[in-house]
């Protein structure tokens, strides 16, 4: 965005209209992310400026037991369960819609990413009736399957974005050199996808992560995951231990962004080296 | 039925569509011998690459079959078909250094470690690639990643070596290199090889016998010789090498001669390859080479007055464009100087060929 | 090349391609089989909750019948008298008719406590005739609109919840109408959840275009780094931002310290529980939606053109309207809608930072389901949701096809 040597006065209204509002958007998008984090850091008990003075008072709260690393400990044992289930059946299912066509492919495809597309209220409804009658409320191995189903699509919309630009001579190669299918998909295939699968796993495990409308339908009180522990804690008693704990999780999505825009990259400089 | 010995691979009426409709490969029928180095030579589309692929197992025949060592392959695997393919690609695997790559057929058949060691770094010394085990494929250059394709596919001692116009990437110095360089590897191990390009000057440089493929179907199985000599159709003396072809219609045929009238009324005396009757029409194919300027009296059965049209200089030759029987793209090819400085555009001359190197074929 | 020989090549072929897709069909199996179940199936049953209405019937079959077969124009007999005075009796014993009880209350509100109250003292009745000892008891036994009710929860399937979802009803007589007023909240919750999403996609389009614009155009390495301002947000969690907004937008929060201080106001502004605060931190979490297939868009614009059409003479408002926006059509096409699907769907956000009002239909549903257990309310006003957004669905498949390149996440 750069004004012409020549440029009207109008030009230039409009020029500087347009960054301010920029500039308007980008303070209003990282701002409010970037402003909670001293509070965390607070002595005193109230959420806003100037800070009585500085401690770590409130992170000592947040790694008591109850609530919070109860909460943080369902959190993560269900979203390592979700993550690995979703990314091994969305790996598979994206493999085999790359590999060869068969009627209704399309369709397939659609419905296995449907859920990304159904409002999650809906999906929860759905899952909470389907459970309530299988016995799977208030269970762990009923919100992981849940979140299976929330985080699937973005595993295999990644794969087989990644499977798009493969070169299929590879597989071929492998096996005309004596590896069976399995061993070629293994040794061949899956190491060549992997940033793919990877970010697809990493998609998994944020969803599950920062899910909380399907735990607020199918969850009891021993599945209280972090965002629901968070959900209760906004509604009920607000206190600078939630900033902490936000604090917490700013971080560890600062660290996956980063995770993220590497294997972005890594895929891009492996597929332009493709043809050569 | 029993084959002679030395067939490795015998294709008994192979035929393959893709959509059902259309056989890309048709009616074929060829035997790779054992340790030949055999080309599929053809157009673009006229289905080599899908000749390759049903012999290595990555299509299937739509009818017919492929016997290796008189054995049907229709049930083996890819993987148990025992051919190391290299492809145009290369298709190296690009996370794998390149040891790992050549190191990979070994790896598949549980080969002993120390022995792995000892035939990767023979087969990369064979390629002359000796040191280079750490890189990776993308840290080669183009003619580097070839070897280590040819390397990969030659370590495991493969039935025998299938090549996708493997040096299709590379430019024109480079290629010739291989060129010799795959020929030696070829006599040395006496591996048979089925080798496919469009380059007609690869084919007859590099193999035993050429295969010329049209629309799937093939035209001619010979020594470089014979299809270059002896053309079996209009289609192959077109493809192979620079051709001269003439139409006319058969006029008198004795023994093996025949005199043919073209349309502009001069008649030609040439051998018949394929027999034609009288009153057929035919084609007559000339090579540039064998048609002479200004030729000595009485050294050639044809003799025709012709006109010069432009001369190109190409090094170690001159071509020559003459008009003649109403046209004007009568190619000649003369060593350089051979003409002195009587060939100017413009100029007439005689042009003469013996009956001998002129032939008489069917229509394409 | 020629035609095969004879159709038994297509058979050969057919069968070697379809044992290739079968293998590659039975990749795919596992998580078809999943979603199938786990997903697709549930979100038809809505569909069957939504008209499912068992409750009267399983506890009180016989009344269920009577009144089903009775035209509603007068007082029932005395056979629907006894049938009912019976199966009060049974159903209050075995604990049973708290349910059916229950599900009369969605017709007539007071109705639950009417029949608890005639469950407790049902022993007083020991025989015939059941009318008037019924009437006795509680004389609303005696309102014909009472029997109409039980009349209409027979079941064993009812078209009420679809027709609430839609502020509407049937009558005794069959024929629909209005909802009386006290019902008639559903068809407003329904054009809120509309409004709210329409002005928060406004929002990010009056900030979104801008930015995306100034991210495609700016060098290499700055477009890198507001790039990922944009994502930093993007993959924070909703929570965590909700949180943010929260502990910004209290009356003693950061906002309003910040504008008492600049003198912009003169006493803290209510920015929390109430549609300001959810319109804030909406297009706070919406905003990447647009602004990133907007982005994947313009960077591909080639940057020349505005300067070409300034050379063949436009004027930059014209070169920008002729020019620029119609090639940013479809990443503005499919951010737009991306945006108003997703915040359709709205729940957490409102829910933390609205009040009473601001509430959307996602609100309704997880009343209905986890609150008071309607399960046939909370499938009707799922499907209403479902539809709305199902609408839009196509229009964001034609967009994002018309080539932006850019996928969900
Ligand atoms: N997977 C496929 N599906 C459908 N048709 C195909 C497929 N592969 C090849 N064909 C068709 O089969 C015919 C032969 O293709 P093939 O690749 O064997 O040709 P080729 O001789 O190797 O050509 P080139 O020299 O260009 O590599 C072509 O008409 C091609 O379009
Ligand atoms: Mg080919």
């Amino acid at each position: 965005m750069a004004l012409p040597v020549n440029a009207t006065r109008g030009q230039h209204v409009w020029y500087w209209c347009l960054r301010l509002i920029c500039a308007f958007g980008f303070l209003f998008l990282v701002g409010p992310i970037v402003v909670i984090v001293p509070i965390s850091f607070s002595s005193g008990s109230f959420l806003s400026y100037p800070l009585p003075g500085l401690s770590l008072r409130w992170y000592e709260t947040v790694v008591e037991p109850f609530p919070w690393m109860f909460a943080l400990e369902n959190s993560l044992i269900v979203a390592v369960a979700t993550t690995l289930i979703a990314t091994t059946l969305g790996t598979l299912a994206a493999y085999g819609l790359t590999r060869a066509d068969f009627p209704g492919k399309p369709l397939i495809f659609g419905l296995l990413i449907s859920p990304l597309a159904v409002p999650v209220v809906i999906s929860a409804l759905g899952l909470y009736f389907f459970f309530a009658r299988v016995g799977l409320v208030q269970t762990h191995a009923g919100l992981v399957i849940a979140h299976v189903v929330l985080a699937v699509p973005f595993v295999v919309i990644t794969v087989s974005a990644t499977l798009k630009g493969f070169d299929w001579n590879l597989v071929r190669a492998a096996e005309s050199l004596g590896a069976p299918p399995l061993a070629a998909f293994f040794q061949v295939t899956l190491p060549l996808i992997a940033p793919g699968v990877l970010a697809g796993a990493v998609f998994a495990f944020v969803t599950s992560l920062d899910e909380v409308i399907v735990a607020l339908f199918v969850s009891g009180p021993a599945q209280i995951t972090l965002p629901r522990q968070l959900f209760t804690g906004l509604r009920d008693q607000l206190d600078p231990s939630i900033v902490a704990i936000a604090t917490i999780l700013i971080v560890f999505s600062l660290a996956l962004l980063a995770v993220v825009e590497l294997l972005q990259w890594r895929s891009a400089r492996h597929g332009s080296r493709r043809d050569t | 039925m029993t084959a002679a010995p030395d067939v490795l691979v015998r294709f008994r009426d192979v035929e393959k569509t893709y959509d059902g409709h259309v056989n890309v490969v048709d009616r074929l029928n060829l035997e790779i011998r054992r340790g030949e180095f055999l080309t599929l030579l053809g157009p673009s589309g006229s289905g080599k690459t899908t000749i390759l692929l049903m012999l290595a197992g990555f299509e299937a025949v739509t009818a017919g079959d492929i016997a290796l060592n008189d054995r049907s392959l229709a049930n083996v695997p890819p993987f148990r078909r025992n051919m190391g393919i290299v492809f145009q690609n290369y298709a190296l695997f690009p996370h794998r250094s390149v040891f790992q790559n050549v190191a990979f057929p070994l790896v598949q058949r549980r080969v002993a470690r120390t022995v792995i060691r000892e035939k990767v770094e023979t087969a990369l010394r064979m390629v002359d690639l000796a040191g280079l085990g750490d890189r990776r494929p993308h840290q080669l250059s183009g003619g580097q990643q070839q070897r280590v394709a040819l390397a990969r596919a030659l370590v495991f001692e493969p039935e025998m070596v299938l090549m996708d116009e493997p040096l299709g990437a590379l430019d024109r110095k480079l290629r010739e290199q291989m060129q010799i360089e795959i020929k030696h590897l070829h006599d040395e191990l006496g591996m048979t090889v089925a080798y496919v390009t469009h380059d007609q000057g690869e084919a007859l440089t590099m193999s035993d016998r050429v295969a010329i493929m049209n629309d799937g179907l093939i035209q001619q199985v010979g020594t470089p010789h014979e299809v270059y000599e002896e053309p079996a159709n209009a289609f192959v003396a077109g493809f192979v090498g620079e051709n001269n072809g003439f139409e006319g219609v058969v006029e008198s045929t004795e023994g093996a001669e025949c005199a043919v009238r073209l349309a502009s009324g001069d008649l030609v005396r040439a051998r018949s390859a394929t027999p034609r009757d009288r009153g057929e029409a035919a084609i007559l194919s000339l090579r540039p080479e064998r048609l002479s300027i200004n030729p000595p009296e009485g050294m050639t059965a044809n003799r025709f007055e012709a006109r010069i049209v432009e001369v190109i200089y190409f090094g170690a030759h001159d071509r020559v464009r003459l008009a003649m029987a109403g046209r004007d793209d009568v190619i000649a090819r003369v060593p350089a100087g051979a003409g002195g400085d009587t060939l100017l555009p413009g100029a007439p001359v005689t042009i003469g060929w013996s009956s001998e190197h002129c032939r008489v074929l069917a229509p394409a | 090349m020629t035609a095969p020989a004879g159709s038994s090549l297509e058979v050969k072929l057919r069968r070697a391609q379809r044992r290739r897709s079968f293998t590659s069909f039975l990749l795919v199996a596992p998580l078809l089989l999943f979603i199938l179940v786990v997903f697709a199936g549930p979100i038809l049953s809505l569909l069957y909750f939504s008209i499912d209405d068992p409750k009267l019937v399983e506890v009180m079959p016989r009344t269920a019948k009577i009144v089903t077969a009775w035209d509603g124009a007068e007082l029932p007999g005395e056979d629907a008298y006894a049938a009912v005075v019976e199966e009060i009796r049974t159903g209050y014993a075995n604990r049973t008719v708290a349910a059916a009880a229950m599900r009369l209350n969605y017709e007539i509100s007071g109705f639950r406590s009417m029949v608890m109250r005639t469950g407790r003292k049902i022993r007083r009745i020991t025989g015939p005739p059941y009318k008037d000892a019924l009437i006795g008891l509680d004389e609303r036994w005696g309102d014909i609109t009472y029997w109409r009710a039980i009349k209409a929860s027979a079941g064993p399937y009812t078209t009420r919840y679809l027709l609430a979802a839609v502020d509407l009803e049937r009558r005794w007589d069959g024929s629909v109408a209005k909802a009386p007023p006290e019902r008639t909240i559903y068809v407003e919750y329904l054009q809120r959840t509309f409004w709210i999403s329409f002005w928060v996609l406004a929002c990010c389009i009056v900030i979104g275009y801008p930015m995306a614009y100034l991210i495609a155009t700016s060098g290499r390495r700055t477009s890198r780094i507001l790039l990922a301002l944009v994502l930093l947000p993007f993959w924070t969690s909703l929570l965590v931002r909700t949180a943010a907004w929260v502990v910004l937008l209290q009356n003693k929060g950061i906002v309003n310290d910040f504008l008492l201080l600049a003198g912009i106001v003169d006493e803290p502004l209510t920015l929390i529980f109430n549609r300001t605060g959810v319109y804030i931190a909406m297009v706070h979490i919406l905003l990447p939606f647009l602004v990133l297939p907007l982005y994947a868009v313009m960077r591909n614009v080639p940057p020349g053109q505005l300067r070409a059409a300034a050379s063949l003479g436009a004027r930059p408002v014209a070169a920008f309207l002729s020019v620029y926006l119609p090639q940013t059509l479809p990443g503005l096409g499919a951010g737009c809608i991306l945006v108003f699907i997703l915040s359709l769907g709205f729940y957490i956000t409102p829910a933390l930072i609205g009040g009473a009002s601001d509430q959307m239909l996602s609100y309704l549903i997880a009343e209905f389901a986890t609150r008071t257990g309607n399960w046939g309310m909370a499938s009707a006003i799922a499907i209403l949701l479902l539809l709305s957004v199902a609408a839009l669905y196509p229009v964001y498949r034609g967009l994002v096809r018309g080539g932006t390149g850019f996928r969900f996440g």
